[in-house]
C-alpha cells in the first residue's frame, strides 16, 4: 500500500487530495492525465454482429436432439386449481415429459402464475400440449390496487398476512419534522402516483439445459448474473456448482429481471434430466409482462415547509406502493437536497399481480418523480425559479456545475415561460427540469464472497485476448474492457479482443446496481498493466521496440496475465450526480404530451468510450419518456388478467416517440478506483419523468401528478379535477 | 394451432365455394386473421389465401370516380389520388410494415380489438358467451355509443373515411352501401359486417365529387397506435358556407358512427372555429361512457373540430 497525490474534480473545478492504492497497481487516471483511447468515441466491439443478426441470444441455441418446453400460466388471478387433467395434453403427438409446479387445490395468486410445463419436440406441439391442459378454476375475489388492498373488508393476498406491511428499515425520523413544517413561511402538500411498469427486456427470460455426458450440466441463459444462475442450477440439479456452466454470450436487456435461474430454468432442468434430452424454455410476451418482473406503483402523500428565503425547512413523506406478490415497494425519496427535518414512512402492499423484480434503479423514477415535482412545487410556493432553488437547497459543486451546463444548452433564462401556461393557440410549449443520483463506485467481490479478476493472453503473434465471465446485458462491456486494455498497452481497441459471458472464465461481476463497469474494468487495467510490464522485462517492449515485435520474443506460445480487482480507494465523490432538461408541447384540447428534447447532464466517473457512456444515456432518457407517458400494466378488476399483457395495448415509447435527446457525458475524476470509474446503468433513468412533468407544469400552468401522463389525465387536470391528488 | 386446410383457390368463384362452410375463414394478407389464429380466437378448419385468386389489387380510375380493389395496400391507398380522408386514414393506421402488406379488405373486415374478445380465456359475448366483461371491466379504450351489449369499438381506420365519402363495398354476389355493410351488437353480436359465408369484398367504390375531406385521430403514441378517437369529414362548401356535410366517428361505437347532430349543425352556417367547435359538442353530447373512457368525449370534440375545420379552409 502506498500513498499518492491525485488529480480529482472536473474541468474547471480540479483539486489534489491523496489516496491509498495498493503496490503494484498503476495510480488512477486523473483529472490531468494524458490519454489516447479512454475518453473517445469507440464504436462497440459486437456492433456489426448485432445489426446483421449473427450474435446469438439464448433463444438462437439449437442443439442436437433438443426438445422446446412451454408453461402453462394461470390466465387469472387470485384462482384456485380445482381440478387439473393433463392426460389428454400428454398424449398429443411430440409430447416427451411434463413438470408440475402446482397440482390440485394449489392457489393461483396472480396472472400467469406457472401450473407446469410441457415438452415437446417442436414448438408448435409444445404450444398446442400447453393449451390442451384441462384445469378448472375456483376464482376468488383479487384486490388489483393499492387502494383496493387496503381497505378493511379487503381479502388478504396471502392468507392470514396483513396486505400492508411496512418497510420499517426505510423509517425516518430526524428533528422535528412537523414542527419545521409547521413554522415553515409556507406549507406544501401534495400526493404523486406512479404505475406499474414491466421490464419489456427485448430478449424474453430463457434457458437452454443440457446435461453431458461426464453428469455435468450445461446451461445456456438469458441473464445478468451467471454465477447466481449457477448457483441456482447446482441446487435445482442437486450438482456441485463446478459441474454446472452457464453461458450468455449476448443478453437482449435484463433492467434487474434477470437475476435468477427461474421457472422457465427449473424446467428446462427437470424437464432435461426427465427427458434425456436438451431443453430450451423461452417466455411468452405474456409470460414477460406477468411473471418477468415489474416497477412497483407508488402512492407519495408529501408535505414540506419552505422558508421565506426558499429553503427546505422539513419534509414529511409516507408511501405506499405495490409489487404484487413480492413485497420492496419503496421510493427513494427525499434524496439529493439538503432536508434539515425528515418523517418518513414506506409501505408495501400485496396485490393479485406478479411480483416485482429490481428494476432499473429500484426506488428511484418513482421517488424522484415524486421529490423532483414537489422540489417545483416549494420553488413555485415561494416564486423562485426552481432552478435557483435547487441552488438553494444543495451544497454540492457537481450539481451545480451540470445545472448551469444543462440549463445553457436548453436555453432555460432565455425560454423558459415565467408565467406558467398561457399564450394563444391550442399547443403549449414549456421546460422543466430534475436531478439524478447513484451510489455506484464497484466492488472487488460478489455476493459469493468471490474476488474480480481479468485474464489477458497475449500471445506470439501480437494477438490480446481479454477474458472475464461478466455477461453483457447491452451496456456494452466489451468496448469498455478493450479500451482500458488497449489505453494500458498502447494499442487500439479494435486490436483487442475480449471474451466475456461465461462461468469457465475469470470471476465476473452481476449486472445489477450499474457495478459491472467499474468493478471489472480497474481489474482489467490492473491485468493490462502488470501485462506491459512482464511484456517489457521479457521482451523489452519501448524503446522503439513496438508491442507486435516485443510478442515475437515471448517464450512459448503465450503470456498469460490475471489482474484482480482491489477494494476501492478514497475518492472524490462518493455518489454520481447528473440532471435532465426537457421541452415539451402540450395540447390542452386533446391532452396530448409530446417531447420535443431532452438534454441530459451525466456523470460517472471517468468516461471511457464516451459513445456507450452516450448510449447508457440516451437508453435511459428513451425508457423515462416510455414511463412517464406510455407505460402501464392494466389488471382486470375481477379477474386480476393483465389485459394488455403484449406490445399493442402495453405501449412502450416507439422510434416517433424518441425526441432529439442531447446526451452529455460529464468527465469526472473520482481517484475511487484506478481507472476512476462509477455506476452509469441506472441515474440516466431516474429523473425523465419529472423533469418531463415539471416541463408540462411550465407549459399548462396546471400540475399532472400521475404517472403515465396519458391524455385523460391531463385534461381531467386541466378540468380542475385531479391531476393533484 | 388447430390444423386447417389451406385453400389457393385460382378464382372468385373457387374461393366463394370454399368459403361457403362456417368453419373456413379467408385471407387476404393476414395480418389480423393469424394474430386471431395464433390467440386461438379463431380456429378454422380451412384458411382460404384471396391472394391467389389473381387481380383485385389496382386502384382503377372510371370517368365517375375509383375502384379500390379489396386487395389493394393500405400503402397504396395512403399514396394515392383519393379523396383526402381516405388517403390520410390509410396512412395513419398502423406501422409502414402492416401497411406494406395490410390489404383494403381486411383493414374493413379485421376482428375488433377489445383485450377480453382477444383473450383465449374470457368467453364473451362476441365469442358466444353471456358476458360482456368490458362494461364492469377495464374499457378505456371501449365504445361510448352503443356500448349497452358489448362495448367494441370498429378498429378500421379507413371506414369512417369511405363512410364520409359515401363509399359502396362491392362482393361477389352484390353491392352495399357502406353505410349498410357494418352491423351493431344489439342486431349481430357474433360478426361486425353484413357478409354472408362464402361472400367476398372485391372491390370498394368512390365517387368523385366536389365534396373535401379529412380524416383526423388521436391516439397515446405516435409511434404505431390505435386511435382513442377518430373522426372523418367530408363537406360540400360554397365559399366559406357548408352546403351539405357528412360527419362520421371513429374508434368510439361497435361501428363507424354517421353523427347526424354533429352535421346539424354545420350545415347551412359560415364555416367557423366555433362552428366547428359546436358541431364537436353536438356530436358527443349522446355519449353514454363507461368507468374509464369519459375522457373520449373531451377528446372526440377536439378532434372533429380539427378535422371539420381542415376539411372546410
Ligand atoms: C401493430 C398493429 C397496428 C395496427 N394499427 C392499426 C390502425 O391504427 N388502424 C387500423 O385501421 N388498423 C390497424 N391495424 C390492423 C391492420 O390494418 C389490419 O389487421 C389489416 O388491415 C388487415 O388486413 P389483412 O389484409 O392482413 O387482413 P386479413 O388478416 O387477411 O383478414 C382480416 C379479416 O378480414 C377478412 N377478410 C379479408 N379480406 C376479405 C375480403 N376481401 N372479403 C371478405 N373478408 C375478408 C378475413 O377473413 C379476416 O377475418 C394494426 C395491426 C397491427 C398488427
Amino acid at each position: 500500500m502506498g500513498k499518492i497525490k491525485t488529480k480529482v474534480g472536473f474541468r474547471g473545478n480540479v483539486k489534489e487530495i491523496e489516496v491509498t492504492i495498493p503496490d503494484h497497481e498503476p495510480a488512477p487516471w486523473d483529472a490531468e492525465t494524458p490519454l489516447k483511447v479512454v475518453g473517445t468515441d469507440v464504436p462497440r466491439l459486437e456492433a456489426s454482429l448485432k445489426v446483421t443478426g449473427r450474435a446469438k441470444y439464448t433463444a438462437d441455441i439449437h442443439l442436437h436432439g433438443m426438445l422446446i418446453a412451454k408453461i402453462l400460466h394461470a390466465p387469472y388471478g387470485a384462482a384456485r386449481i380445482k381440478k387439473l387433467d393433463v392426460s389428454a395434453a400428454e398424449a398429443m403427438p411430440g409430447v416427451r415429459g411434463t413438470t408440475v409446479f402446482k397440482g390440485e387445490g394449489r392457489p393461483l395468486l396472480y396472472h400467469g402464475d406457472e401450473i407446469l410445463a410441457i415438452a415437446a419436440d417442436t414448438e408448435e406441439q409444445a404450444e398446442d400440449a400447453v393449451a390442451a391442459v384441462k384445469v378448472d378454476y375456483e376464482f376468488g375475489t383479487p384486490v388489483t390496487t393499492v387502494e383496493a388492498a387496503m381497505k378493511a373488508s379487503a381479502p388478504s393476498v396471502f392468507e392470514g398476512k396483513e396486505n400492508v406491511q411496512e418497510n420499517k428499515k426505510a423509517r425516518i425520523r430526524q428533528n422535528d419534522p412537523e414542527k419545521a413544517i409547521q413554522e415553515a413561511a409556507k406549507i406544501i402538500e401534495a400526493t404523486y402516483e406512479t404505475q406499474v411498469q414491466t421490464h419489456s427486456c427485448l430478449e424474453p427470460h430463457g434457458v437452454v439445459a443440457r446435461f453431458n455426458e461426464d453428469g455435468s450440466l450445461t446451461l445456456w441463459a438469458s441473464t445478468q448474473a451467471l454465477f447466481q444462475v449457477r448457483s441456482d442450477a447446482a441446487a435445482q440439479a442437486k450438482l456441485p456448482q463446478q459441474k454446472v456452466r452457464v453461458i450468455a454470450e449476448h443478453v437482449g436487456g435484463g433492467f434487474g429481471s434477470k437475476f435468477a435461474l427461474g421457472p422457465f430454468g427449473i424446467a428446462a432442468i427437470e424437464l432435461a434430466k426427465k427427458t434425456g434430452h436438451p431443453v430450451k424454455c423461452v417466455l411468452t410476451r405474456e409470460g414477460e409482462h406477468t411473471t418477468g418482473g415489474n416497477r412497483p406503483s407508488s402512492i407519495q402523500k408529501m408535505r414540506g415547509g419552505v422558508t421565506r428565503d426558499g429553503k427546505i425547512a422539513g419534509v414529511s413523506v409516507t408511501t405506499h406502493g405495490t409489487g404484487g406478490v413480492a413485497g420492496g415497494a419503496g421510493c427513494a425519496n427525499p434524496a439529493v437536497y439538503h432536508f434539515p427535518a425528515v418523517h418518513k414512512e414506506e409501505y408495501s402492499v400485496y396485490t393479485h399481480a406478479g411480483p416485482a423484480m429490481a428494476f432499473r434503479a429500484p426506488g428511484h423514477p418513482q421517488g424522484f418523480f415524486a421529490l423532483e415535482c414537489f422540489i417545483d412545487e416549494m420553488a413555485e410556493a415561494v416564486g423562485l425559479d426552481p432552478l435557483e432553488f435547487r441552488k438553494r437547497n444543495c451544497d454540492n459543486e457537481l450539481y451545480h456545475a451540470e445545472w448551469d451546463l444543462g440549463a445553457q444548452k436548453i436555453g432555460w433564462k432565455e425560454r423558459r415561460n415565467t408565467v406558467a401556461g398561457g399564450g394563444p393557440g391550442a399547443v403549449k410549449r414549456g421546460l422543466g427540469m430534475a436531478s439524478t443520483l447513484w451510489y455506484q463506485k464497484g466492488g472487488w467481490k460478489d455476493w459469493f464472497g468471490q474476488r474480480y479478476a481479468v485474464e489477458i493472453v497475449a500471445t506470439r503473434d501480437g494477438a490480446v485476448e481479454v477474458r472475464n465471465a461478466s455477461q453483457d446485458i447491452g451496456t456494452g462491456l466489451r468496448t469498455l474492457l478493450a479500451c482500458i486494455v488497449a489505453e494500458e498497452l498502447g494499442l487500439r481497441p479494435e486490436e483487442i479482443s475480449v471474451k466475456i459471458g461465461d462461468t469457465d472464465l475469470p470471476r465476473g461481476a452481476p449486472s445489477g446496481g450499474s457495478q459491472v463497469s467499474p468493478s471489472i474494468g480497474p481489474a482489467a487495467r490492473n491485468a493490462a498493466f502488470q501485462l506491459k510490464k512482464k511484456v517489457r522485462e521479457v521482451a523489452g517492449l519501448g524503446d522503439g521496440v513496438t508491442w507486435k515485435e516485443a510478442c515475437r520474443r515471448i517464450e512459448g506460445e503465450a503470456l498469460r496475465v490475471t489482474g484482480e480487482r482491489s477494494p476501492n480507494y478514497g475518492e472524490y465523490k462518493d455518489k454520481v450526480a447528473g440532471c435532465q432538461f426537457v421541452e415539451v408541447e402540450v395540447n390542452v384540447e386533446t391532452g396530448r404530451i409530446r417531447v420535443k428534447k431532452v438534454v441530459a447532464v451525466q456523470d460517472a466517473g471517468k468516461v471511457i468510450d464516451k459513445l456507450t457512456f452516450e448510449s447508457q444515456i440516451v437508453g435511459g432518457v428513451t425508457q423515462g419518456i416510455s414511463y412517464a407517458l406510455f407505460e402501464n400494466r392494466i389488471l382486470d378488476r375481477r379477474r386480476a388478467t393483465q389485459v394488455n399483457a403484449d406490445f399493442i395495448s402495453y405501449k412502450i415509447a416507439g422510434a416517433a416517440d424518441v425526441p432529439e435527446i442531447v446526451p452529455i457525458a460529464f468527465d469526472v475524476a473520482n481517484a475511487v478506483n484506478n481507472c476512476g470509474m462509477m455506476g452509469l446503468g441506472e441515474p440516466p433513468t431516474i429523473p425523465t419523468a419529472a423533469a418531463i412533468a415539471n416541463a408540462v407544469h411550465n407549459a399548462i400552468g396546471v400540475r399532472v401528478r400521475s404517472l403515465p401522463m396519458t391524455p385523460d389525465k391531463v385534461l381531467t387536470a386541466l378540468a380542475g379535477g385531479e391531476g393533484r391528488k | 394451432m388447430k390444423n386447417f386446410e389451406y385453400v389457393l383457390p385460382g378464382s372468385l368463384e373457387e374461393a366463394s365455394k370454399a368459403a361457403a362452410d362456417g368453419g373456413a375463414k379467408l385471407k387476404a394478407a393476414g395480418v389480423d386473421l393469424l394474430d386471431e389464429m395464433k390467440n386461438t380466437v379463431a380456429t378454422p378448419d380451412k384458411v382460404v389465401n384471396l391472394l391467389s385468386v389473381g387481380g383485385m389489387r389496382e386502384i382503377v380510375r372510371t370517368k365517375d370516380g375509383w375502384r379500390v380493389g379489396a386487395l389493394v395496400t393500405l400503402a397504396q391507398l395512403a399514396d394515392s389520388r383519393l379523396p383526402a380522408a381516405i388517403t390520410a386514414a390509410a396512412g395513419e393506421a398502423a406501422t409502414p410494415q402492416i401497411r406494406n402488406v395490410a390489404t383494403v379488405g381486411g383493414n374493413l373486415c379485421q376482428r375488433p380489438r377489445c383485450w377480453y374478445y382477444r383473450n383465449r380465456a374470457y368467453a364473451c359475448l362476441r365469442k358466444g358467451g353471456t358476458v360482456c366483461y368490458a362494461l364492469e371491466g377495464e374499457n378505456r379504450y371501449h365504445a361510448i355509443f352503443h356500448n349497452d351489449a358489448c362495448a367494441i369499438v370498429h378498429p378500421s381506420n379507413v371506414a369512417p373515411a369511405l363512410l364520409a365519402l359515401g363509399a359502396t363495398v362491392v362482393t361477389n354476389r352484390r353491392s352495399i352501401p357502406i353505410e349498410e355493410f357494418f352491423v351493431l351488437p344489439s342486431d349481430h353480436v357474433d360478426r361486425e359486417n353484413v357478409l354472408e359465408d362464402g361472400e367476398i369484398v372485391t372491390e370498394v367504390q368512390v365517387a368523385q365529387s366536389r365534396w373535401s375531406s379529412a380524416y383526423r385521430e388521436e391516439r397515446e403514441r405516435d409511434s404505431f397506435d390505435w386511435a382513442t378517437v377518430s373522426a372523418a369529414v367530408a363537406l360540400r362548401m360554397d365559399g366559406a358556407v357548408v352546403k351539405d356535410a357528412r360527419v362520421v366517428l371513429g374508434a368510439v361505437a361497435p361501428v363507424p358512427l354517421r353523427s347526424k347532430e354533429g352535421e346539424r349543425v354545420l350545415i347551412g352556417q359560415r364555416l367557423t372555429e366555433k362552428i366547428a367547435q359546436a358541431a364537436g359538442e353536438a356530436a358527443f353530447k349522446g355519449a353514454t361512457p363507461l368507468s374509464d373512457n369519459a375522457y373520449k368525449r373531451l377528446v372526440g370534440p377536439a378532434n372533429l373540430k380539427r378535422a371539420i375545420l381542415s376539411a372546410g379552409l
